[in-house]
């Protein structure tokens, strides 16, 4: 049995960041970070445009100088889509949107780096392990176990079986990013929910490499509107992260109501824009990935503590839902763990402590300005605007209430499918070109793999719902997966696991709640190098 | 029983692209990686370990970011490991680096030859096959290739070992010691335990350069290494042959292919 | 950096990269130099990943970069080494189609040098009848040396290696090719660090050219070796300038037998060696009838999704039986249960490269390209004129591949 002072369960930003300040306040203190991904990053994906404000606090000025950043915004502009050749670009950028100056990066790399960074400062950084289950005692989480490996298809033991290995800890810090797993059942079983359910976008992005001399390095844009319609938080973001590389990507709120939506068709749609094409115009496609983003603020942040464990990161919904920044929220929320921790592991109230300190760090009174932007979109585009135009101006005093929206959850908003809509909606497709990969090939970009004989990780509950499904909501599965995992063939429906991109929509949006999302083998999944 | 396991690190190659324009290796977001074929070998020393108490050694020549590799056969079990690099070991062909691992070889077994060493087939980047044989000679040692299986015999002094070649599976008997080299075919390798991969990340792992292992310093590196590149280019572009539309005349599609065959003789 | 194979003058160097855009195995990178340049920046070398391939001397505008005289020390004598030597690989009697392949390729090179090589093949066995000898002779073989032991009955790597490098000690041949097969690529090697010299393996492509040694200066008749590298995504072009033999194996079925010539006339020469005894041994060969090696076939008969059934996948069994060929398929199949995981073709299954690739009813999946990327030849039947795959195929038929299938069989069946 393996025992650790800290057990940290995710190396994102949130994971390390906790790791680095507790090792650096704290050197003899035992710290141990697992990550189900292959190698440092590999499950990370994000924009990102990083807000350097939440370096402050665990990294010195001349570590934050040394971070891989090929450009800082110089340029940004912000723009309302009405179809794919009319936009609008708003004549002057809202403050709050703004974002000058602030490093544009890769967060797979940023996140590769801050590893290097944390195993100096003397935490240990173990990949390939998926940490599966929790180990509770007497009310109080007091380690985790991990998942097996070497395991076929019908869940025989291989040749190369490696059994599930416990290790204990006197904290537990989970990290597991949007719609963790174990972070989940944790909120579940404990009762943490916050005032109202987590609600999620689901963000699919691409590295699109362009001709030098075509683009200026540092440019942003980001968008709003067209593809997604009036109801749908929707938008897009452009950031050229140097002069050859251009980061494109689209994030879809996952309480439409539409059954045949797909998400990765207005993706593409995006792309196909005016405004946006001749961003990459003579650019091929070389990375794709996809993620959820825990878009619900302030009002869906659950209770993060319950005896030996506290949450950090997106994991508990921390994000600007007005900015669609997570990441500066994440290292703070690190910081304050780590501060609960030591408190934890010194004999004090520990880790009780935390709910409070994460109140205390500056992301909380972003998240509290912007309370009621999110739900406010859910009535309509104008109310949302309005709502982050009055959040801004009276710095959140406006309105003093809690704007109803967003309170059934993402499933639950799903309507059943209209067939002359799918029909409408499947005939108005966009062409392949090097910049418009079809889905397969987008998913070979992801560099994503899972070892084949082995049990499938996305589990049907009861495949009995399934066919009531595709009569009553025409299986939305098989289009609002970013890498193609459900088809229906003849009949049946199939799950080519193998594409996953864990990015755990499915578990979102099945609105019959069908699909159960467990850990494949760790070490499987995306291959992020530079998303 | 001393086994010595010869690992490398090297770009995933699935990934690895030339520009055709600059005709320069396209290196950005290429993972390096174990050898696939020598997690093969390591396993087969790893399990002749457990069958009989093997010593494990793993060696590996290449740059500093090769000690991962290293770690991570420890984390799978192997006793100790080794990294030869130096600077003066750059440009090495194969026989160079045959030279210099059999150097290598040597100090780490502290200046007895081991009772096995195992290689895996070949590396996927320079796909040679040639450091395993060539190894072999330096070490004075016998040779065989292709291994699936290895059995120990009598004590532990000889080996049955099952080798695929081109006309079936051989079967064939010898005493150590012997180089081997092992194919894919062999037993699926192991997974690095959390509790092995804590252990290897504090282990000591001794680095070899040039004066550790004594080596002649005209055999080693790109003085020792009588093969040249010249110039690596793209490989020919695939596609754009020729199409032909045979809908409603099956016939004159199926005599497209024929004749195709026959002029490439690939009809028999 | 003394001890790097090329010199970056910084007088010269302007730091404007060109070098390092111009190297294809990252060894230049550029370092902060203030003041050096307009660019405040110099390239760098790091000699271990240096190739000494001479892209950047090429690259470079300012003739900054030049190559540092590198000390020899290739074989001895050699202006000594002469002739062309193929190795005869055979099996209980059967001389491998490989040998007469590189027999005709010999041929190719005598001609390419002109100045009287001759060209012979070694023979290794015990008990071999004079038919061998002459077939070899009859595919181009000036002079057959013949080694008859009983040591050489069965193959067994180290006395092969011992064989051979006695007879190139001995008779001192400038190029010597083997096939690459199981037996050559393993034995060869070990010949080639026994007698010090340089090995090439897999060629795809040989020729001779009068070439300029860089070392010396001298022109020479150097073998151009090239061979695929990276898992196929690159082709290398090598050469041994100063190191003899210039050995190289080449895969069979890349270059092409020449007709046999039975008036052809050679010498015979009986080698009486003594050799060393067999130090492994073998106590059977088991041929497992049903072991499926995709991999190891060079022609390969696939089916993908538009076969639709496990019926009309069978009729992809005729015609890999009428081709000499196995058959292969797509992840598609093995998900419905036609074929097994080991006949799976693709990124999740095996990686293939086939003289000849012949896919019915395979739209292309990149996961499935990727996966016959190493293909010679591929051919490809698909209804839809816009499947992916027809981008890689070099002869694609649009249509039924339902009755494209049985036409072709019973094309080749006349």
């Amino acid at each position: 049995m393996i025992e650790t002072d800290v057990l940290v369960v995710g190396a994102g930003p949130a994971g390390l960041a906790t790791a680095i300040k507790l090792k650096r306040e704290s050197p003899e203190t035992r710290v141990v970070v697992l990550d189900k991904g292959r190698s440092p990053g590999s499950h990370v994906l994000s924009g990102a445009i990083v807000d350097p404000s939440g370096f402050d606090g665990f990294l010195t000025p001349e570590e934050v100088a040394q971070m891989p950043c090929e450009a800082k915004v110089v340029k940004e502009s912000f723009r309302s889509l009405f179809t794919s050749g009319c936009s609008f670009k708003i004549p002057w950028m809202p403050p709050m949107m703004s974002s000058m100056g602030y490093p544009v990066v890769s967060l797979t790399k940023v996140v590769a780096w801050l590893t290097q960074i944390a195993v100096k400062s003397g935490a240990e950084v173990y990949t390939g392990y998926a940490v599966a289950e929790l180990i509770e005692e007497n009310g109080r989480i007091v380690g985790a176990r991990t998942g097996a490996k070497g395991l076929d298809k019908d869940g025989n033991r291989k040749s190369n079986y490696l059994a599930p290995e416990e290790i204990r800890a006197k904290a537990v810090v989970l990290a597991e990013g949007g719609c963790g797993i174990l972070t989940d059942k944790l909120i579940a079983e404990k009762g943490l929910q916050g005032v109202r359910p987590p609600t999620y976008a689901l963000a699919i992005k691409e590295l699109v490499e362009v001709p030098a001399g075509t683009q200026t390095a540092g440019e942003v844009m980001h968008t709003f509107g067209w593809p997604s319609d009036f109801y749908t938080y929707g938008g897009g973001f452009i950031y050229h992260v140097s002069e050859t590389q251009v980061m494109v990507g689209y994030a879809y709120a996952l309480d439409y109501s539409r059954a045949e939506i797909d998400p990765f068709t207005l993706f593409r749609r995006f792309k196909a824009a005016k405004c946006v094409a001749r961003h990459i115009k003579g650019g091929k496609t070389v990375a794709y990935g996809a993620k959820v983003i825990p878009e619900g603020g302030f009002y869906a942040v659950p209770t993060p503590y319950t005896p030996g464990c506290v949450i950090v990161g997106d994991g508990a919904g921390l994000l600007d839902s007005l900015r669609i920044k997570g990441v500066h929220i994440a290292f703070q929320s690190g910081v304050a763990a780590a501060g609960a921790v030591l408190d934890e592991l010194r004999g004090g109230k520990g880790l009780e402590t935390y709910p409070e300190r994460l109140k205390a760090i500056p992301g909380w009174k972003e998240m509290e300005r912007v309370r009621n932007v999110r739900a406010s979109f859910s009535w309509g585009m104008p109310f949302g605007v309005m709502a982050a135009g009055l959040a801004w101006a009276t710095f959140g005093k406006f309105p003093w209430f809690r704007v109803p929206g967003c309170d059934e959850g993402d499933a639950a908003a799903l309507k059943p499918l209209v067939s002359a809509k799918l029909a409408r909606e499947q005939a108005n497709q966009v062409e392949s070109s090097p910049v418009q990969p079809d889905r397969l090939t987008d998913v070979f970009m992801s560099g994503t793999i899972h070892e084949e004989d082995q049990p499938c990780h996305l589990k049907i509950k009861d495949p009995a719902a399934c066919a009531r499904c595709e009569e009553t909501y025409g299986s939305p599965c098989t289009r609002f997966c970013p890498a193609e995992v459900y088809r229906r063939d003849e009949g049946r429906l199939q799950v080519d696991f193998s594409n996953c991109l864990h990015c755990k929509t499915c578990k979102i949006k099945c609105p019959l709640g069908n699909i159960e999302w467990t850990f494949p083998q760790g070490g499987d999944g995306p291959r992020y190098t530079r998303m | 029983m001393r086994i010595v396991v010869c690992i490398k690190q090297v770009p995933d190659t699935t990934n690895v692209r030339i520009n055709p324009k600059t005709n320069t290796l396209m290196r950005e977001g290429v993972e390096s990686i174990v050898n696939p074929f020598d997690e093969y070998a390591l396993e087969e020393a790893l399990r002749l370990k457990d069958e009989a108490g093997a010593h494990v050694t793993v060696v590996s020549m290449g740059p500093p970011q090769a000690m991962a590799v290293l770690r991570e056969a420890l984390a799978r079990g192997a006793d100790d490991a080794f990294l030869v690099s130096s600077r003066a070991f750059g440009g090495a062909d194969t026989l160079a680096t045959s030279y210099t691992l059999a150097m290598a070889i040597k100090k780490a077994c502290d200046g007895k030859t081991p009772d096995l060493v195992l290689f895996g087939k070949q590396a996927i980047d320079g796909d040679t096959a040639q450091v395993g044989p060539g190894v072999s000679e330096f070490l004075g040692v016998p040779l065989v290739t292709y291994v699936k299986q290895i059995s120990l015999k009598d004590g532990n002094g000889n080996f049955v070992v099952t080798t695929v070649m081109d006309d079936g599976e051989h079967v064939i008997e010898g005493n150590f010691p012997a180089v081997m080299t092992v194919l894919k075919e062999a037993s699926t390798p192991r997974f690095a335990p959390l509790s092995g991969a804590m252990r290897a990340a504090k282990a000591e792992i001794s680095v070899l350069d040039e004066k550790a292992i004594s080596a002649d310093p005209i055999r080693i590196g790109l003085k020792g290494s009588p093969t040249k590149v010249v110039t690596i280019f793209p490989p020919p572009v695939k596609g754009g042959g020729e199409k032909v539309d045979a809908r409603g005349d099956a016939a004159a599609g199926a005599k497209a292919i024929a004749k195709f065959l026959a002029e490439k003789g690939l009809v028999k | 950096m003394a001890d790097a194979p090329v010199f970056i003058d910084p007088a010269k160097c302007k730091g404007c990269a060109k070098c390092v855009k111009g190297c294809g195995f990252g060894a230049l990178k550029m370092v902060d130099a203030p003041g050096a340049n307009k660019a405040g920046k110099l390239a760098e070398v790091d000699p271990a990943a240096c190739k000494a391939c001479s892209a950047c001397i090429k690259a470079c505008p300012f003739k900054a970069i030049s190559e540092v005289k590198q000390e020899i020390y290739g074989t001895a004598g050699i202006e000594n080494y002469r002739n062309i030597w193929v190795f005869a690989e055979q099996s209980h009697g059967k001389v491998a189609e490989v040998a007469f392949e590189l027999l005709a390729k010999a041929l190719e090179l005598k001609a390419q040098r002109g100045d009287g090589a001759q060209v012979a093949a070694v023979l290794l066995g015990h008990g071999l009848t004079p038919e061998i000898e002459q077939s070899l002779i009859a595919a181009g073989a000036d002079v057959v040396y013949k080694v008859d032991d009983p040591a050489l009955e069965d193959y067994e790597a180290n006395v092969y290696v011992d064989a051979v490098s006695q007879l190139v000690e001995k008779h001192k041949p400038e190029i010597i090719l083997a096939g690459a097969t199981a037996v050559g690529r393993a034995f060869f090697a070990r010949v080639a660090v026994k007698v010090r010299t340089g090995l090439t393996a897999d060629c795809t492509m040989l020729k001779v050219e009068e070439t300029k040694n860089k070392d010396t200066g001298a022109m020479q008749m150097l073998l151009h070796q090239t061979r695929p590298a990276f898992g196929g995504n690159i082709m290398a072009t090598i050469m041994t300038p100063n190191h003899r033999p210039q050995m190289a194996t080449v895969r069979p079925k890349v270059f092409k037998k020449a007709p046999h010539d039975p008036s052809r006339k050679g010498q015979v020469l009986l080698e009486a060696l003594k050799l060393i005894a067999p130090q492994t041994k073998l106590l059977k060969t088991v041929r497992d009838p049903d072991a499926i090696d995709i991999a190891a076939h060079d022609i390969l008969i696939s089916g993908g999704r538009g076969l639709k059934s496990a019926d009309n996948f069978k009729l992809l069994f005729r015609l890999a039986e009428l081709l000499g060929g196995e058959v292969s398929c797509s992840r598609a199949c093995v998900d419905a249960g036609w074929a097994p995981v080991s006949r799976q073709v693709g990124q999740t299954g095996k990686t293939v490269a086939p003289k000849l690739y012949l896919c019915f009813g395979i739209s292309g999946a990149i996961q499935h390209l990727e996966g016959i990327r190493g293909a010679d030849t591929i051919i490809a039947v698909n209804s839809d004129p816009n499947a992916p795959i027809f981008g890689v195929a070099d002869l694609g038929i649009v249509g039924d591949l339902f009755e494209i299938l049985p036409a072709l069989v019973k094309e080749l069946e006349k």
